[in-house]
């Protein structure tokens, strides 16, 4: 009997889910480590008053520190040439203006503006009493604010203080099930300057960690959780620019004033300023973290620069209520920012770049979607959101390892590796399995063509990327990726993968109840878990917006940009718009309603193709325009192959240098060079499809359903 | 998944060593190692070996890279493996994650650190990537168990 493209969905849907479960194994992975750690409770906490966190706090104006209306003290930190700095400053964005952010005008600060802040920065002058940062920080308290004045903080004592403390190591590592040990939240209190440069500890040591973490990540176990010390804090700089006040846990620059210079400029490359040990005599770094914050609900950061720290910039965990406005993170050898495991997170009008991972990277953030635990979290709400900001110059511009109902809005994206990855590669020790319900609206994800291996790379990249992508999500559940502007990527502008796994046992607060893949009727048989739902609309593909052009930045470290023609083109083709593994249970997973670089939808590329019979459809083989109706394809073999060897470094010995074109600069679209490279990688997938590894994964799967009794009606 | 912790015999270590080993090789080296019950290092004293890379907090997981690991001794490397697994397959968080054997891990960072772009990536994303497809890994290599 023959079988019909019915009959085939349904094959490969449920031979998928037996692979899966017959796998039997889940996630696994990460790109950060860290103590167990838990979801802070989502409400207020008002035993603080104003209440800490149960929402994103609002930043108190720079005019109130001026007058000391509101609650809390006000410390101010400054440099003997602070006042100077200021008004020379104030003076340059009242004339001249300035870029808030390399893809924004300059703009210019209204006389009344400068004249307010020249004021408040005479008062400042006369009531500073901090040299330090961290000292003005281990003064404050509850609602406390600290105001820095322009110049460049080191903090030298805190550079003094030794790495792996013996004070606190090993006596205050805290050790999870698997024996693993990290350093605990006493730890960090006790030697706070161990690994950071400033160190902001939110909550009192209360109690010794859980001797067995809960599973349950659902608030800090009570144990744990001391009361507000240092919640409600702001910390802000005074001058008219973000770059004014700089936090600096980098050295060795050739010209340490010059904000874009690299830590260990002065004669030391990039990969040696990483392997150098750490410690006094480090050519690079003098810590791993310019600013943490633990626990720190309501803490607000506002117009600074972060820069120099040999992992991230800014890192807050298990904090409630985090705003971060108008800050800069610049050479930061990991990632920018870092949260994890943080809730009423807001970070805007930021700008970063020189980071080994990512600019931005909202790790294990809360499960607050679609399948939250409704007793925990009442209403379904995004918990971080990531806006206006320019990410830039790095490997990825964000990432994000289950970075669960967060919204990227309003960003420019451009001269990365990879713009945007937020996957499921990361269970234990990252809360919230599988990533689900990101929303990635009303960006622009340009020019991400930045090659970050080539043997003169600006930076060391940590990390495995794919040149020339928009947007990757290895992983995610629904996902919302609508109205962006995506053009200029020369490999992929979005790419779709699953991660091949399954949840085993029972889900119990760390995992998800439930998840957007098919559940499978198979007794024993978990559920597969990843890439299901994700939905694409409304997105303009491969067309330059009208009046866009090029703009300082763009071409950072020597990144590809059709931008810098002599004439701006109206299109700039991706790639390929869409790329999608069609993983067989990948269900309702669906592109609509977008167009390519002729504003129609028959300019869209996708592999797989768009199908020939018109919008609003799905058909196997093809990408899959309706929603509900869409499946995977049981023919996987080859792109499965294909993502081994990207993602596992494994090669199938096909090709000399292997199959997988990530790690190599692509061509522009539309060349030459860039048609005879698709030529020859389609090619290559159907020389993949017929290896011995491809077909083992199609037999498995065939030999699978052909044992399924699909029962009554089937 | 059997994984034995720094133990190997060296003819198993020395042909995971080699890049491009075949799917068949490895997995004959695999059944011999289990045979073999997860016998001798290749120095025969690995309890000694410490794991490469930057300690930070307790761990060289956060810190260790490719450029370590092309450094290493056998024993070193399998020790760094053991820290690696220890902070990747956490098993306090209810969700569990498939590990990769001593053999695989050392496929992977000999393949992937060989790369000379590499240099400075991170082992434990190494790792935790290729865990992540590793049952997909086994069915493509014909060593996942039958289908029920």
């Amino acid at each position: 009997m023959s079988e019909g493209p019915r009959d085939a969905i349904r094959r490969g849907r449920i031979a998928a889910a037996v692979v899966i479960g017959a796998m039997a194994i889940p996630a696994v992975a990460s790109g950060h480590l860290e103590r167990p750690s838990y979801w802070p409770d989502p409400a207020p906490d008002r035993a603080v008053s104003p209440a800490a966190g149960g929402a994103v706090p609002k930043a108190r104006s720079l005019a109130s520190a001026v007058n000391g209306k509101g609650a809390g003290n006000v410390r101010v930190v400054c440099k003997r040439d602070s006042l100077d700095l200021a008004l020379k400053s104030i003076k340059s964005a009242n004339k001249r203006g300035f870029r808030l952010r390399p893809s924004l005008p300059k703009r210019k600060i209204s006389d009344q503006k400068a004249k307010q802040l020249r004021h408040a920065n005479r008062v400042f002058a006369r009531e500073c009493s901090f040299g330090s940062i961290q000292k003005a920080v281990d003064k404050s308290r509850n609602n406390d604010r600290i105001v820095i004045m322009p110049g460049r903080y080191t903090e030298p004592k805190s550079r003094k203080a030794p790495v792996n403390d013996e004070r606190c190591n090993p006596s205050l590592l805290q050790k999870d099930q698997s024996g693993a040990m990290t350093p605990s939240y006493r730890y960090q209190a006790k030697c706070s300057n161990d690994q950071n440069l400033i160190y902001i500890q939110g909550r009192a040591v209360k109690g010794e960690p859980l001797a067995e973490p809960d599973p349950d990540r659902h608030g800090i176990p009570e144990q744990e959780l001391g009361r507000c010390i240092r919640c409600n804090l702001q910390i802000e700089g005074s001058g008219a620019r973000p770059e004014d006040v700089l936090l600096d846990a980098g050295k060795g620059y050739k010209d340490a004033q010059r904000r874009g210079e690299r830590p260990g400029s002065k004669g030391t490359s990039p990969e040696d300023c990483l392997a150098a040990p750490d410690g006094q005599d480090n050519p690079c770094y003098a810590k791993h973290v310019v600013i943490r914050g633990d626990r720190t609900d309501g803490f607000v950061g506002r117009n600074f620069l972060l820069r120099g720290a040999k992992e991230h910039g800014y890192y807050t965990e298990e904090s409630d209520g985090v705003l971060l406005d108008r800050v800069k993170f610049f050479w930061n050898a990991d990632y920018g920012h870092l949260s994890f495991t943080t809730d009423h997170n807001v970070v805007k009008n930021c700008d970063g770049f020189g980071s080994g991972d990512a600019v931005v990277y909202p790790g294990a953030a809360p499960q607050t979607g679609e399948f939250r635990d409704e007793g925990f979290y009442k209403k379904e709400r995004f918990n971080t959101v990531i806006k206006k900001c320019d990410l830039h110059g790095s490997a990825m511009g964000y990432s994000g390892s289950m970075g669960n109902s967060v919204r990227v809005t309003r960003n420019n994206v451009y001269g990365n590796a990879n713009g945007l990855t937020s996957d499921t590669i990361s269970a234990p020790g990252h809360p919230g399995f599988p990533a689900d319900g990101q929303k990635v609206d009303h960006n622009l994800f340009y020019s991400n063509n930045l090659d970050i291996y080539r043997d003169d790379a600006p930076f060391v990249p940590l990390v495995p990327q794919a040149i020339g992508t928009g947007i990757m999500w290895p992983g995610m559940n629904d996902g919302e990726f609508s109205n962006n502007r995506v053009f200029d990527n020369w490999q992929y502008g979005t790419l779709l993968v699953a991660i091949p796994d399954a949840v085993a046992g029972e889900s119990d607060g760390n995992a998800d109840s439930q998840n957007h893949c098919p559940a499978t009727a198979l007794p024993g048989v978990p559920a597969a878990s990843t890439s299901c739902a994700n939905r694409y609309h409304a997105n303009k593909m491969g067309a330059v917006p009208n009046g866009f052009g090029p703009h300082p930045a763009l071409a950072k470290f020597g990144n590809k940009s059709g931008l810098l023609d002599d004439v701006v083109p109206d299109q700039l083709p991706n790639g390929v718009d869409f790329w999608w593994d069609e993983f067989p249970t990948s269900n309702n997973n669906c592109w609509y309603n977008n167009t390519g670089p002729d504003n129609t939808r028959d300019s869209l590329t996708g592999d797989p193709p768009l199908n020939p019979a018109g919008a609003n459809t799905s058909l196997p083989g093809f990408l899959p325009e309706a929603c509900a109706s869409a499946t995977g394809s049981p023919v996987y073999g080859a792109k499965g192959v294909l993502l081994l060897e990207c993602f596992a470094e494994w090669e199938s010995g096909l090709a000399p240098d292997g199959n997988c074109t990530w790690y190599d600069m692509p061509a522009r679209p539309g060349t030459p060079a860039a048609r005879a490279d698709q030529a020859e990688f389609e090619a290559r997938m159907r020389d993949l499809g017929k290896t011995p590894e491809a077909k083992r994964i199609d037999a498995y799967m065939q030999e699978v359903a052909g044992e399924v009794n699909l029962g009554p009606g089937e | 998944m059997r994984t034995c912790k720094r133990s190997r015999v060296r003819s198993i270590w020395d042909r995971a060593n080699k890049r491009h080993l075949g799917p068949a090789a490895l997995g004959l080296a695999a059944a011999a190692m289990a045979l073999a019950g997860c016998g001798s290092s290749p120095s025969g004293d690995s309890a000694e070996a410490e794991p490469v890379g930057q300690e930070l907090g307790g761990s060289v997981a956060q810190l260790a890279q490719c450029s370590d690991w092309v450094g290493a001794t056998p024993d070193e490397k399998l020790a760094t493996i053991e820290d690696i697994r220890s902070q990747v397959n956490r098993e306090d968080a209810g969700v569990t994650a498939s590990a990769l054997s001593d053999e695989r891990a050392l496929e992977v960072f000999n393949n992937g650190c060989a790369e000379p772009f590499a240099a400075s990536f991170r082992l434990n994303v190494m790792y935790a990537r290729a865990a992540a497809f590793e049952p997909l890994r086994q069915i493509a290599e014909g060593e996942a168990p039958p289908p029920p």
